[in-house]
């Protein structure tokens, strides 16, 4: 039986770390689009400056915008690693539910850019202690937003929002995409579910969510959905005491 | 914008917008920009360039859609050169947009200064020879 357990958490592993490398492919576009465009820039002043300059002020502005463009392209890289490093054992630490989401914004911001959606954040307080894996709740917000972008495929709204509510922690993900049926509520959160076309999507995603949140002891539920009219998935994990 | 100028950049990234308008100026060229497909549609209502330079995307649409409703509405014939950091000149999109003539040439970022200009330069003058 332990061997079995064993065996089973392995895969798990694999399985969490193909969907996240799944959802990086998604988001090739928005990140080859963010990093390409402060690279143009880096490279295009120091183009500029091969050539003799007499202008102080505008040598000034190009070395300011190639240390801007590095900075910028630096902080993209960084971003991606702490995305795409495989989740390290199963130990449950103290994480900061909101650094998480943050975190996890931060990455996904190009693609949302990228795909004309408008995301938003909000956090009713600066600290939300969970005992968990921050990797594994990095891939729940992840594919949780993804999931929101497809629904909108011509853009719209992403917003989201983080509170407590008495001894849980409580991330909402809200979009004004286009629902979910009555028909499919209920098999959302099944492995291998997908509403897209073939070839498009593992229909894994929701489905790693529910499991993830699950092991951490938390719910996912989908709050509300009017068809055609968006939908708002919540994510409860039970807040760490005496924090 | 200053009016009629000869060139257009149209592009979201302020930074973007200053290097090409750079190379652009540097070459020779009068040059205005935009940064959305709202503010190209809008300002070629009233203005006329002889090329448009235009990002694949733009955050409120597709360069490639621009691109077609500026032909669609008659805005302008002015030939477009796609800049962008999403497709590759090999791209299918890339490929039948210049097949269908909505694109005269392309050029991904980040791009050299001779590359920008010699795509101008080269659309400018298949312009005259047609």
């Amino acid at each position: 039986v332990g061997r079995d357990l064993v065996e089973r958490r392995t895969l798990e592993q694999h399985l969490y770390q193909s969907e996240k490398l799944a959802a990086l492919g998604v988001m090739a576009g928005g990140i080859a689009h963010e990093l390409r465009n402060p690279l143009s820039v880096s490279f295009s002043a120091a183009q500029f400056l091969l050539d003799p300059i007499d202008d102080p002020s505008f040598h000034r502005e190009c070395v300011g915008k190639i240390l801007q463009g590095i900075e910028r392209s630096s902080a993209i890289v960084e971003n991606l690693l702490r995305f795409a490093r495989p989740s390290a054992g199963n130990q449950a630490v103290c994480v900061n539910l909101v650094t998480v989401v943050r975190e996890t914004l931060g990455v996904l911001a190009s693609q949302g850019r990228l795909q004309r959606i408008n995301l938003s954040e909000h956090y009713e307080e600066a600290l939300l202690p969970v005992s968990g894996n921050a990797n594994l709740l990095q891939q729940v917000i992840t594919n949780l937003v993804l999931n929101a972008y497809q629904a909108m495929p011509e853009g719209g709204d992403v917003s989201i929002f983080t509170r407590r509510e008495s001894d849980m922690a409580a991330v909402y993900v809200r979009d004004t995409g286009c629902g979910i049926s009555q028909v499919h509520m209920d098999r959302i959160f099944e492995p291998f579910f997908t509403t897209r076309p073939a070839g498009e999507g593992t229909g894994l995603g929701l489905s790693i969510c529910y499991t993830i949140v699950k092991q951490h002891g938390g719910a996912i539920d989908v709050e509300s959905s009017v068809e055609g009219q968006g939908s708002t998935l919540v994510v409860r994990l039970p807040l760490l005491v005496n924090n | 914008m200053s009016p009629s100028p000869r060139l257009l950049v149209v592009d979201d990234e302020e930074d973007v917008r200053w290097a090409l308008q750079t190379i652009l100026r540097r070459g020779g060229y009068g040059v205005a920009t935009s940064g959305s497909g709202a503010e190209t549609l809008a300002w070629l209502r009233d203005n006329t360039c002889q090329l448009i330079l235009l990002d694949a995307k733009l955050g409120d649409m597709d360069g490639i859609a621009l691109a077609r409703q500026i032909r669609d509405q008659r805005r302008s014939c002015a030939p477009v050169i796609l800049v962008s950091g999403n497709f590759y000149k090999d791209d299918a999109m890339v490929q039948d947009s210049m097949m269908i003539g909505l694109i005269a040439a392309f050029v991904a970022k980040p791009f050299r200064q001779r590359e920008i200009l010699d795509a101008v330069s080269n659309t400018l003058a298949g312009l005259r020879a047609g």
